[in-house]
Parts: structure tokens; C-alpha cells; sequence
């Protein structure tokens, strides 16, 4: 604020000679505008001036060009013509910094709809050719002329005219200049790209191939796995846009396209049948032919393993996630089509990648290198992670279609969980938390599809992960026994004296303050358990052992949090899952609510404590005008309508409530709401005033004598009222007539 | 926006091509007429609606064919015809509940997905409802995914002919109700998933009435505890059960049969349609006379006997008193000499009550004046579905450019889908996250920090003076290094003349 205002005092003194020796251009809209114009931003006729020259900083133009985004078009032709002149010129200097503000005051100007219409060629083709220029190589002026382009596009698109005239002619030029700098600054060509696609299918068509051999080219890079998840996510996506393209049946090409991709997937996954023995199990074998049946043709080359090398089975993985990634890449992919989705077919390849566990499936006899083992067993962890990638996106995309396979994917899931001898191995557990916690984020968003999961043993196994992610992590690892014998049986006194000694050293504070070296739980682990367990106790009937625990770890959990916060407040999370348990209570288990009552502040809590009844339906008692009408008019002079209407109106009051409430309106009972509202009646259209209350329907069936005797009491009031007022002024006349007398 | 009803008539049985049947979409607070669907006719609670508005469809079922008839809103005749297996008698939809939203990569460093706000996923211009479930005469439960028509569900649910059906909003459960006087709640997930469908049970069932069930409703709560399903009888009662204690709540004992009902939005009163014509308001809440406090009515399994009503106070009387008005269905009156509700819906506000009637009357009546507010053009046969709901004007009109885009659903098959859960396929759009602009003061900032990357070069004075330092450092040894050379050359020079000197 302080800067412009300063730039505004500056700028107004120091342009007011050449704003005088120029007033006579200045047509009567520019005069308005300087009344418009907001005090806290340049005025334009200074913007127009300082870029005369590369100016020194272009904040405050940008923002004053957008503050006066409307006023642009009341300028004169000759002001317009100065400001769009000068901001190409920036553009075409051969400047780094007076490309870069050239196109950024150019970003600004296009919104607005003259300069737009007017100038939107020459910006484009001034972008465009500034694009190639070789100072457009700094990665910050590309960013700046990209943006700018699209933003052009995106301001063009949807006007006929201006479409015709200036878009598609430039979109060639447009996708060939992205296209050859994709692999110059992939992610922005990337997203630039799928938004001309997708808008653009038609003019886009004659790049396809050219696109698709570059993205095939960017994607085959060995290091793509090692890209920035966000960049792999859009040049999957890009490349799954493709098929939007196509002229023949654009949805037949996506089935095509992701059946080859389910089928090499499938083959990539049978390269585990070397290591282990996966035609022991029917079923598995069974989905991985069917699955390789789909399509023929490799969309990668071969894989080259050597067990010799074990670090090679890794590739596999790699390429599985690579593989993985494009299929995500297909199903979210926004369509302008209806595609036919092989949902089973997906689930299938899911669960099979998720049935390939050494814990299931035996390693082949032949297979006797421990390495290689162990690489096996890496590899498929992986593969396991990057499925579960895939398995908690869909959700997203297509919500409860998949409850047909809940079930199943709930027990995959349960398959992944790391146990021995029938329990959590909490060891490999807090060594893949990474996994442990795709497990539970990926089950809660299953369990979100439905209200009610009847079988709670179907996540029962998740649920103990979930409450083992979050206990308290003792030190990394306890001394081993081997070391300590080691130590004692060293034969020298001295040296063990010194052994002691060095060894007492290294562990006195392990065994001293072990509490220091307790490894906190990540608070990512935190959120996506807590969300978790909030979502299995509104959703599940949980066994009451595990409702138990829950319920003490969400205890303890608030109580932890509010002690450790300077104005004891839990986080939103907690709050949440300690309302969804108190609205959820187990079975035979004591209430929580005292303990979640003092430590939160929910709202539901409050309603909990204080139940209130839904208001009832409104009564009107049209008090002014149905007694006015009583009063002034005869029964049978009124329409029969009419008079029902008011009958009916009046019957609705509960007889000895209402009379007490006409007389002392302020005594009111505390249940009854009263509030003054205009009704527009649909009859008549006149404004009634109405008093609005909240009473009871039943008290009026029980005593229909009661109402219907209420108008008239009502009436005989108001006549007795009236008769008094009569009776004052009759007395004060015979006492004046009886003066006079 | 307007509140719009949607109306069905039943058809007559001598009416063999339905010539005199339709379906009419009107507004229920003016004079709009938005739709019609001409020779719509279905047996009572034999329709669906997907919405109200272009793209959206409605499903009857026919009073007497093993047909499904589909009508494309803003489409006169009939868009698709299906074949079923069996003549139908109720129909219902489950819609894709909201509450998932779409997950993305945020490219953070944790590598975690970020969710969106379901109500920034566009609307595709082609969507389909989740599943169509349909009842039939002989008592079967049919349920087809409707993303590829496939027939997914047939269980034998009643003995006799369901005759209403209903899913939660979330589609979680589905209830029926049959002539065999019994109520089952169904777990949809064991419905539709092929391998659980053999030995799927219900997951509750009520058998409170001794009557045949006339229509049934689950109302839905934001908590599933809360999740309540109410039933009418023709033996005169209308039950309120509570879905996950599998227990009755309440029993209303009206004076004659129950056709229909419809709750106020808000759960405080029930609106029951009797068999002599009447709609008799029952509320839910009442201010106990004695303590002056308002107070839930029935609960733990109570009966409560609903008084006579002999001076109308909680009645309303139209279909009573307009039966024998209407020109048009004086042959249906004197036919059926009381004429009753078939059906009705509460308005969003829950100040109107609208309700079709057997002698094919609509009239929307205002609930606190119980007076007819508007009455819809009257029909030739009874009405037989009702839905009302409130929807853009804007949307309505945009008709002409749905036509284009408009695409038929996939026929609903008739033979069981496989248990084989790889052959599961679905037909569907997909969608994508709406767009949001990225605001100009965030664009600003950025803006200003490529700036100062620019200009940062003149801040940076140290590291500009050290540069310079060591230019004139590098200038110095040149002229040393040149000096030194020219030296040298002069006394290499020196020395060659010397040694020529020497030579000669």
C-alpha cells in the first residue's frame, strides 16, 4: 500500500507536465476515468509514459493495469494504440528483462475484452516470435511468454469470431514451438499441451504422432521413475489425452490402449514366475492368461535380468510402476467421451500384483542365492506400493461402481500387512511406514463409498496396523546380545575393563534417559490413522476389544494434545475422531463423553448436551388484518373463501396459550418462537404482516372447542374495548349537555 | 431456480396404447410447464426420476408389460424401451452418493495425495445413476448397474408383489416392501457383488403390519445410526423403524388405510394419505399439556393411537370434496366412489403438500391453511408417481443444446452378469476437477520474485566489487606478463645477434 500510494504521489508530479502538454488527446472517457480510478494504483496515463523505456520495476504497472482492466477501454484510440505499442516493443527487444516485462504487461492487458479483440493477432504472433528468440532460452521469459500464450488461448476460446480469425490459424505454430521445447521445460509444455488437446482435438490432430514419439522417447528414459511425481503424472496424463484425437472412435482407442497396458502389465508380472512358483495357485494363473490375452503388442522393449546381477530384478518394479502410472494416466484422464472402463479387469491386475508375496507363494527351489532372494522380495515391495497408488485413485474417478469389488480389495489389502505368527511384525511394519500407511489412507478412502460395512473382520487386521502405526516407537534397536557376549568374553582385563568403559559411554544415556531416544510418530502417520480410525467408527460395527483400544489411544491422544497446546486446543482431526467415538459408542463400553467434554468444544457436543427438537411448522396468526376484517365486516357479507381462510387461520392457535400471549406478549414460554415476517399472500398479492410461532399441532386436535371459541374471544375483547371507548366520551357528553343545562 | 413436480399417471387397462397416459413436468409455485412425456404410464411407485433439467432421465416401469420405458428430459415421446424379465411393479434409483472427491498428485515432498472438494468435480454431460432396482409382481428383486446395464441382482425377496422400494441416499441400503405384509432392509454391497449374492440375507426384516405395505421410504441422516425407515399399511398403521438396531420405533394407528405418506423435510410431521380420501397430518413432536415442554411423540416401540379429527383441524379434505368436480374423471369417481391419494411429496420448505389422487387430481395445498393452492391440469387415470424437487431455470431451458450431445444408456440385460469378477466393466464419462483461476495476487508475488531474481545482480554489491577486484588483478598480471615477455624477447634478440657476432 505504502509503495504505490508513494509511486502515485511520484508518478502524478513528475507526469503532470507531459499529462498537460497532452490533454488535448484525451477524450472525454479518459476524464472519467480519472474520477473511477483508484487512489492506491498508478493512473494509466503514467503507465503509458513509463513504458516508454523498460521500466525499472513492473509491480506497480501490473497492478495498476489491473486495477483499471475496465477503464483500459475507455481511453483514447491513440492512449490504447501507445500502451499495446509499447508493450509489443518491450516484447521484442532483445533484452532478458524487457522481454520478460513485455510479456508479463501483455498478460495483463489481454483481459481485457478491446485490447483483446483489437491487438490479440499481433500479440500472438509477437509472442510467438519472441518465444523462439534465443534470450526466451532463460527459463523465467519462457515461463512468462507461455503463460501469457495460454492465457491468450484460454480469453479466445469460445469466441467465434475472434477463434477464426486468430487462434486457429496460430494453433499450428503454437503446438510445433511447445512441442520442440517439451523437453526443455517438460512440465509446463506438458500441462500446455494437454489443455490445447483436450480443447483443441481437431487442429491438434496432425501433431499427434510427433507428441506421442516424444512423450514415448521422455517416458523409455531410464531416469524417468526418478522425475518429480508430479511431472510423471501429467506426461502419463498427456499421453493418455492422445486418444482424444483420434478421428474414429476416440473411446476405442482409449479401451485399446489401456487393455495393451493391462496386458503388458500382466507380463511384466510373470517374470516373477522364474523366482517363485506362481502356477502353484490356479486362480493366479488363471487372470494372468486371461489378462495377457488382451493385447499382443509391447509398448516397451524387453527387460534384460541377470540373476547373476541381482540389482537387475529391480526393473522389473521399475517398469511396473512405469506401467502403473500410464494406467492412471488413462483412468482419470477427463473425457468428452463415455469410454468403457474394464474395471474388473483393473481390480484384477491390482490384486494379482498384491497376491505376488513371498509370504504366500514359495520361492523356486532353483532359486537358492540369498541376494537375489532378497531382491525379489524389494521388488515386489515396490510393485506393492506403486498398486496401492493406483488402488487409492480410483475411488475418486468412480466412487461406488466399486463396491462390487469391495470386498475383494479389502482383503487384498489385508494381505499386504507385514505379520508373524499371526501378528503385526512391527519391525518390517516401521521399516515400509511408507506402505503401512498407503494401507490405511487406501482402505479409508474404500471404507468412505459406503455408510455401513457390516463385517468388521474385514478390516479388523488394518485396524490393529493402524493402532500399532501410532503407539509409542521405542529406540531404533536394543543392543544385541552377540555384541554384550562379544564384550564379556574378551581375555584381556584391561581391554575389557575399556571395552566397559567405551561401551558405558556409548550406552549410558540409552539405558539412563531412554525416553530421549523414543522416535516420535510422523504426523503424516498421525493424520492418515486418525482419519482412518474416525471413518472405521462411523462406518463399522467394531468389536468391542478394538472399540477399547480405540477409544483409549483417542483419549489419550486429545488429552495429549490439549496439555501440550498453550490455549488447550485440540487440532480439527482429533476433535473429529473423538466426536465421531462419542456419537458411536461400542457396545457395553463406558461413555467418553465427560472426558471429550472437557477437552473439546465441538458443536455436536453441545447438541449432545442440550437436544433440541426440529422447530415445528409454522403457524401464522395474521393478527392486524383478520381482525380488522372481523371488526369492519358482517359474516355473511364476506366471500365464502375468504372467510374459511380465516377460520382456518385462527383455529390453528392453542386456545388459552394465545390469549395469554395476545394480552402479554412479553411473558411468552421459553419454546415459543416469535418473529415478525412479511408474507406476500398469492391471492391478493397485499403485504400482511403475520406473527410467526411455534406451537403444537397435537394440542390443537385435543381441544377443538378451545380454538374455535378464540376468534370470538378475541372479537368480544375488542368490542368491549371499543364499547368503553365509547361509553368515556357518552358520560363526558351528559355531564356537558347537564353543564349546559 | 423453481420447485417443479413431476407427475405420472397409472394408465388404464383398456387404454391399450396408453394414448391417454402421460407424464407432465410442471411448476408448482407458478404457471411454468417445463415437460411433458407423452404415453407415460406405471403401476403406483413405478417410476424413477435421475433429475429435473436436460440430461437426466426418467424410468417407469409398464402397469403391464415386462417393460422399462425411458423418457430423456426435454424429449416428448419415449427415448428407450427395455425388455425385462418379468412385468414390474416399483422402481427406484441409487445415485452416486457425494462425499469422494477426486484425488491427485500434488507433487509435495511427502508424496501423499491430496483430495478435492467433491463440489469441484464437473459434471459430466453424460452420467447415469448408479443402479436401477426394480420389484416385480412375483415378489423378485432385480437390480442392473445402469453404467452398463447389467443385470447384477435377482433374488427372490417377498412371497407376493413388492409393492414399494427404496434406497438410503448414500445407496448403502436398500429397503422393500411387499404385499406379504413384510418389510426387508438389504445390504446393497452383498446385492451387487456377484460372489456374496447366493447367500445374501436381509440384513433386517420387519413384519409389524398385518396388511399389505402400500409404500415404504428410507430417510437418510448425516449419521448412520440416525438412518430411519418409515411404512405405511393398508392396516391402517404407519410404522417408523430404526435401521441399525433393527428395531420398531413408532406405530401410528390412523382411523382407516394408509395409501401413502409423505414426511416433512425436517422429520416433524407425517403426512398420511387414508383410503376415504383424507390426508391426515400426524406430528412427530407435541407440547405436553401438563409440563408445557415439547416432546417426541412415541419411540421404544410405542403405539400411538391418531385421534379422529371430527372438526378438521389436521386434516385436509381436497380429494374429498374436488372428486366428484372434475369433469374429466367423473367415469373414475363413480367407478371408485372415494377417491384417495396415491401419492405426495412435501415441498423443500416444507410448507406444501403435494399429492396426486386416484381420480388423477394433482394439487399442490398449502399446509398450514390446508387450502388447495394449485391444482394441475387433472388426468385420466390415477396418478401414480410423484416427485418434486427444486432445480435452475436456466438448466431447464437449455434444451436445444442438450440434443445434440444426448446419448442413449446401454440396454438393460436380462440375463444375470457373470460371477467372474474380471468380465465387470462400466460405461461411463469420466470426469474431471472444475477449473480455478489462479489469483492475481499470488501471480503478482511470483511475478515480484522473478523480478528480483532480475535485478538482484545490482543488490549483490560484494560480489560485483570482488569481480571487479579480480578483473584489475587479471588487467595487472597481463601487463606484467607483457612486459615480462617483451623482456625477454629483447634479450633472446640481444643474444641471437650475439651468438651471429660470435658465428662469423
Amino acid at each position: 500500500m505504502l509503495i504505490s500510494s508513494q509511486y502515485s504521489s511520484q508518478y502524478s508530479s513528475q507526469y503532470s507536465s507531459q499529462s498537460s502538454s497532452h490533454s488535448s488527446l484525451y477524450s472525454a472517457g479518459a476524464s472519467r476515468l480519472k474520477s473511477t480510478k483508484s487512489t492506491m494504483s498508478l493512473p494509466l496515463t503514467a503507465v503509458i509514459a513509463e513504458l516508454k523505456l523498460t521500466p525499472s520495476s513492473i509491480i506497480p504497472i501490473l497492478q495498476a493495469l489491473h486495477a483499471e482492466n475496465a477503464a483500459i477501454s475507455l481511453i483514447s484510440k491513440v492512449d490504447l494504440k501507445h500502451l499495446t505499442s509499447r508493450s509489443v516493443g518491450l516484447l521484442k527487444k532483445h533484452e532478458p528483462y524487457s522481454m520478460w516485462c513485455g510479456a508479463n504487461i501483455i498478460n495483463v492487458l489481454i483481459e481485457n475484452s478491446v485490447v483483446l479483440s483489437s491487438e490479440g493477432s499481433l500479440f500472438f504472433s509477437s509472442l510467438l516470435k519472441a518465444g523462439s528468440a534465443p534470450e526466451a532460452r532463460d527459463p523465467k521469459i519462457f515461463r512468462s511468454i507461455v503463460e501469457c500464450l495460454n492465457k491468450l488461448c484460454k480469453n479466445i476460446r469460445g469466441k467465434p469470431t475472434l477463434t477464426r480469425e486468430v487462434l486457429t490459424p496460430n494453433l499450428g505454430p503454437l503446438l510445433a514451438a511447445y512441442l520442440d521445447r517439451m523437453l526443455e521445460s517438460p512440465e509446463l509444455m506438458v500441462s500446455s499441451l494437454a489443455t490445447l488437446i483436450r480443447e483443441h482435438p481437431t487442429t491438434s490432430r496432425p501433431y499427434g504422432n510427433k507428441i506421442k514419439a516424444k512423450l514415448l522417447e521422455v517416458i523409455s528414459n531410464e531416469s524417468f521413475m526418478s522425475f518429480p511425481k508430479s511431472l510423471r503424472a501429467s506426461v502419463c496424463s498427456l499421453l493418455a489425452s492422445l486418444t482424444i484425437i483420434e478421428k474414429d472412435g476416440p473411446e476405442k482407442f482409449w479401451a485399446q490402449d489401456v487393455n495393451r497396458i493391462l496386458s503388458n502389465l500382466a507380463r511384466t508380472l510373470n517374470i516373477y514366475s522364474s523366482f517363485l512358483s506362481l502356477s502353484e495357485d490356479d486362480d493366479l494363473s488363471r487372470v494372468l492368461k486371461t489378462l495377457e490375452a488382451l493385447d499382443d503388442t509391447e509398448i516397451f522393449s524387453g527387460l534384460q535380468i541377470d540373476i547373476n546381477k541381482p540389482m537387475s530384478i529391480l526393473s522389473i518394479s521399475t517398469r511396473i510402476a512405469l506401467l502403473f502410472e500410464l494406467l492412471k494416466g488413462y483412468l482419470l484422464l477427463p473425457t468428452s467421451f463415455a469410454v468403457v472402463v474394464p474395471m474388473g479387469s483393473v481390480i484384477g491386475i491390482l490384486d494379482l500384483a498384491f497376491s505376488i508375496n513371498t509370504r504366500f507363494v514359495q520361492f523356486k527351489r532353483e532359486l537358492r542365492d540369498v541376494s537375489a532372494k532378497e531382491f525379489v522380495n524389494i521388488s515386489l515391495e515396490r510393485v506393492h506400493q506403486s498398486a496401492l497408488h493406483v488402488l487409492g485413485s480410483l475411488p475418486g474417478q468412480y466412487s461406488v461402481s466399486l463396491i462390487p469389488h469391495m470386498s475383494n480389495i479389502l482383503a487384498s489389502l489385508e494381505l499386504l500387512i507385514f505379520l508373524q505368527k499371526n501378528r503385526i511384525d512391527g519391525e518390517k511394519v516401521l521399516a515400509n511406514e511408507d506402505l503401512s500407511c498407503s494401507i490405511v489412507s487406501t482402505t479409508s478412502k474404500y471404507l468412505k463409498l459406503c455408510s455401513y460395512l457390516k463385517d468388521f473382520s474385514q478390516i479388523s487386521r488394518i485396524v490393529d496396523l493402524a493402532l500399532f502405526l501410532v503407539e509409542p516407537r521405542a529406540a531404533p534397536s536394543e543392543p544385541s546380545s552377540s555384541a554384550k557376549n562379544a564384550a564379556s568374553s574378551t581375555h584381556s582385563k584391561s581391554a575389557r575393563k575399556n571395552a566397559k568403559k567405551g561401551g558405558a559411554v556409548a550406552l549410558a544415556d540409552l539405558l539412563a534417559h531412554e525416553h530421549l531416544f523414543q522416535r516420535n510418530v510422523p504426523s503424516l502417520t498421525r493424520q492418515v490413522v486418525l482419519q482412518f480410525l474416525q471413518n472405521v467408527i462411523e462406518k463399522t460395527p467394531v468389536a468391542p476389544t478394538q472399540y477399547n483400544k480405540l477409544s483409549k489411544f483417542i483419549v489419550s491422544d486429545a488429552v495429549l494434545h490439549k496439555s501440550k497446546s498453550k490455549y488447550g486446543i485440540v487440532p480439527t482431526e482429533v476433535n473429529d475422531v473423538l466426536v465421531a467415538s462419542l456419537l458411536h459408542p461400542g457396545a457395553n463400553s463406558a461413555s467418553i463423553y465427560p472426558i471429550a467434554n472437557s477437552v473439546t468444544n465441538s458443536t455436536k457436543l453441545s447438541l449432545v448436551q442440550n437436544p433440541r427438537f426440529p422447530p415445528l411448522p409454522i403457524v401464522q396468526r395474521n393478527a392486524g388484518p383478520v381482525n380488522e376484517d372481523l371488526d369492519s365486516q358482517d359474516d355473511y357479507l364476506e366471500p365464502a373463501s375468504k372467510k374459511q381462510k380465516i377460520v382456518s387461520v385462527v383455529t390453528q392457535f392453542d386456545a388459552p396459550k394465545v390469549s395469554q400471549e395476545t394480552q402479554t406478549t412479553f411473558e411468552a414460554p421459553e419454546h415459543l418462537i416469535f418473529k415478525e415476517v412479511t408474507v406476500n399472500t398469492s391471492d391478493t398479492k397485499d403485504e400482511v404482516v403475520v406473527e410467526e410461532m411455534v406451537v403444537d399441532a397435537q394440542v390443537e386436535v385435543e381441544q377443538p372447542q378451545v380454538e374455535i371459541a378464540q376468534p370470538q374471544v378475541e372479537i368480544d375483547d375488542d368490542e368491549s374495548e371499543g364499547g368503553s371507548e365509547i361509553e368515556i366520551p357518552e358520560l363526558d357528553m351528559d355531564s356537558d349537555s347537564g353543564d349546559e343545562k | 431456480m423453481d420447485e417443479i413436480a413431476i407427475y405420472v399417471t397409472r394408465g388404464n387397462a383398456a387404454d391399450k396404447h396408453a394414448q391417454e397416459s402421460l407424464g407432465s413436468a410442471a411448476s408448482i409455485q407458478s404457471e411454468g410447464h417445463y415437460a411433458s412425456f407423452r404415453n407415460a404410464e406405471c403401476p403406483i411407485n413405478g417410476g424413477a426420476l435421475t433429475g429435473f433439467g436436460p440430461g437426466e432421465r426418467l424410468f417407469v416401469a409398464s402397469p403391464n408389460k415386462a417393460l422399462i420405458t425411458t423418457y430423456a428430459w426435454g424429449k416428448e415421446s419415449a427415448d428407450q424401451r427395455f425388455p425385462v424379465p418379468e412385468p414390474l411393479s416399483c422402481l427406484t434409483l441409487a445415485k452416486y452418493p457425494p462425499g469422494t472427491g477426486i484425488y491427485h498428485d500434488s507433487g509435495n515432498i511427502d508424496e501423499k495425495d491430496d483430495e478435492l472438494d467433491a463440489s469441484s468435480i464437473e459434471k459430466p454431460s453424460y452420467s447415469t445413476p448408479w443402479l436401477l432396482a426394480a420389484g416385480s409382481k412375483s415378489g423378485r428383486l432385480y437390480i442392473w448397474e445402469l453404467a452398463l446395464g447389467d443385470l447384477v441382482c435377482v433374488k427372490d425377496a417377498h412371497y407376493q408383489e413388492i409393492s414399494s422400494i427404496s434406497f438410503s441416499k448414500c445407496g448403502t441400503f436398500l429397503v422393500t416392501g411387499g404385499l406379504d405384509t413384510r418389510i426387508h432392509v438389504w445390504d446393497t454391497l452383498s446385492l451387487v457383488t456377484p460372489a456374496l449374492l447366493t447367500g445374501c440375507k436381509p440384513f433386517a426384516t420387519f413384519s409389524n403390519h398385518s396388511l399389505q405395505v402400500t409404500q415404504i421410504e428410507i430417510y437418510s441422516a448425516a449419521l448412520v445410526s440416525d438412518f430411519k425407515v418409515y411404512s405405511s399399511s393398508k392396516d391402517g398403521t404407519v410404522c417408523i423403524y430404526d435401521i441399525l438396531s433393527k428395531s420398531l420405533l413408532t406405530t401410528f394407528v390412523l382411523p382407516c388405510a394408509v395409501e401413502c405418506f409423505a414426511r416433512d423435510p425436517a422429520g416433524r410431521t407425517i403426512y398420511a394419505g387414508l383410503a376415504d380420501g383424507t390426508v391426515r397430518l400426524v406430528p412427530l413432536y407435541v407440547v405436553n399439556p401438563h409440563s408445557n415442554i415439547l416432546e417426541a411423540v412415541g419411540g421404544s416401540g410405542k403405539v400411538v393411537t391418531v385421534e379422529a379429527d371430527p372438526n378438521l383441524t389436521s386434516t385436509f379434505v381436497h380429494h374429498v370434496s374436488t372428486s366428484n368436480e372434475g369433469a374429466l374423471n367423473k367415469d373414475l369417481a363413480d367407478k371408485s366412489p372415494l377417491c384417495h391419494p396415491t401419492v405426495m411429496r412435501v415441498s423443500m420448505d416444507g410448507m406444501q403438500l403435494i399429492s396426486g389422487d386416484s381420480c388423477g387430481q394433482t394439487f399442490v395445498a398449502d399446509i398450514v391453511t390446508k387450502q388447495v393452492v394449485k391444482a394441475f391440469t387433472a388426468c385420466k387415470s390415477p396418478i401414480a408417481y410423484l416427485s418434486v424437487d427444486v432445480c435452475d431455470k436456466k438448466a431447464l431451458m437449455a434444451q436445444t443444446f442438450f440434443e445434440k450431445k444426448h446419448r442413449l444408456l446401454p440396454p438393460l440385460k436380462r440375463i444375470l452378469v457373470s460371477v467372474d469378477p474380471l468380465q465387470h466393466s462400466l460405461t461411463m464419462q469420466l470426469s474431471g476437477a472444475t477449473e480455478t483461476e489462479e489469483s492475481f495476487e499470488l501471480w503478482l508475488q511470483q511475478k515480484a520474485n522473478e523480478e528480483f531474481e532480475f535485478t538482484k545482480a545490482s543488490f549483490a554489491p560484494s560480489t560485483a566489487a570482488s569481480t571487479d577486484i579480480k578483473n584489475d588483478e587479471a588487467v595487472q598480471l597481463q601487463l606484467k606478463l607483457d612486459k615480462v615477455s617483451a623482456a625477454y624477447n629483447e634479450l633472446k634478440d640481444q643474444y641471437e645477434e650475439l651468438l651471429a657476432a660470435h658465428e662469423q
